[in-house]
């Protein structure tokens, strides 16, 4: 009688680690469907907005923000996705980013800021929208809970129509329509975050914001963003908690003006 | 007697503050309860004047009319005029065409659209031959008081 309980026993125990193994196995590969759509959409965009503006091939920029970029990225990005940088030859001061780490700046961005922290800031603000996937959450808005289905390993010809209507919108929402207003705070929140993290004093950004908002030199695309002043609202807000902080939190003037020559 | 009520009425005017309706509507009363008669409805930034006052009411003149106004619904400046620019950040429509040229505004086009979709593989191809391993921009970063 005992054997047979003790049989018995072994058997549920089997069957039951079997099937939760089973379980981890289905939401792994879910999971990492999830992801290869995400980047496949993230490639397409990328390659979209490419085929809108150019690309500066200037090789020490792109060096330059290419490093910083993959050095936020390894501190404060998604540790499953590779991160691509590039600078976009146009004037207007805006930033696209793409689901899947593909991250644009232009060239007037960089031309309106005056120190490293000030980049960073921007390149944070650009990563904290890869990393809290606002685009994808942006798509879902119309309730599809799935909207990058089409994108992922495996789809047929078929799904061609519905991949170019998902990139049509996404395309809408970098170029015309935005984010919500939300996931910009949430991405300025982030932003400071990240610069504190990584040694920049975030009232740089801030700075750099304000710059742009009483700049007439350049073009603000300020149309996929709410209004400065009420992201200097927020971000004063948060600034504030690290007005007394220990922590050694730099500008970085001399190594921008080394690199950036425009 | 007649002397004295002479004064008063022309005193009024001397000592009359002028004032401003602080709240988008407000209630003028025959007295100086919420429970009394409303005489008249104010608009914000309606110029009232000032004649007396009770705890938190004020007595005001309006258009000829005489009475009460919750002090809180008062204010001594004129209504902030909102600037040209806070007006068009206000409004999402107003503000796409404030900053933005009119081809961006502009919704894209198909034909623009699908000439986008094809999108520059060249240059993605390009940007993803840049790529700095995360390492090596790990420890640039660490490196920015030196550089």
């Amino acid at each position: 009688m005992k054997r047979i309980f003790i049989f018995s026993l072994f058997i549920f125990y089997s069957v039951e680690c079997f099937s939760q193994r089973e379980r981890i196995h289905q939401i792994e590969a879910k999971t990492n469907h999830i992801l290869i759509a995400e980047i496949a959409y993230g490639k397409s965009l990328a390659a979209a907005i490419l085929g809108k503006y150019k690309i500066y091939k200037d090789k020490k920029l792109n060096r330059y923000i290419n490093y910083l970029g993959a050095g936020i990225a390894a501190k404060m990005g998604r540790k499953e996705l590779n991160y691509y940088w590039g600078v976009l030859k146009s004037n207007k001061i805006n930033s696209f980013t793409c689901p899947g780490g593909y991250i644009f700046i232009t060239l007037g961005a960089i031309k309106a800021a005056k120190s490293e922290a000030e980049l960073v800031g921007i390149l944070a603000h650009e990563l904290a929208h890869v990393n809290r996937k606002h685009i994808v959450k942006a798509l879902k808005d119309k309730g599809n809970e799935s909207p990058l289905a089409s994108f992922r390993e495996g789809g047929s010809s078929s799904e061609s129509a519905e991949k170019n209507e998902v990139l049509k919108r996404g395309m809408n929402i970098l170029l015309t329509k935005g984010l919500r207003h939300k996931m910009e705070y949430e991405a300025d929140i982030y932003a400071v975050k990240y610069m504190y993290g990584l040694g920049y004093h975030p009232k740089y950004y801030r700075n750099f914001l304000k710059r742009i908002n009483n700049s007439k030199q350049f073009k603000i695309i300020s149309k996929a963003h709410p209004p400065i002043f009420k992201r200097l609202k927020v971000l004063d807000k948060r600034i504030k908690k690290y007005k007394n902080t220990k922590k050694k939190l730099i500008e970085g003037k001399e190594r921008f003006a080394k690199n950036i020559i425009i | 007697m007649k002397f004295f009520l002479i004064i008063f009425f022309v005193s009024i005017p001397l000592f009359a503050k002028d004032l401003y309706i602080k709240s988008k509507k407000a209630y003028l009363y025959q007295s100086n309860t919420k429970d009394s008669k409303v005489i008249a409805s104010l608009k914000k930034g309606e110029l009232v004047k000032m004649i007396g006052r009770k705890s938190s009411w004020i007595k005001i003149v309006h258009n000829g009319e005489k009475g009460w106004v919750h002090k809180s619904l008062l204010t001594k400046k004129t209504s902030k005029k909102r600037s040209l620019r806070e007006k068009k950040w206000t409004n999402g429509r107003r503000r796409l065409s404030h900053l933005t040229s009119n081809s961006d505004v502009k919704k894209l086009d198909n034909a623009e659209m699908t000439a986008l979709l094809s999108g520059n593989q060249k240059s993605l191809k390009w940007i993803e031959r840049n790529r700095v391993p995360k390492n090596k921009g790990l420890s640039y970063l660490k490196n920015k008081d030196q550089n």
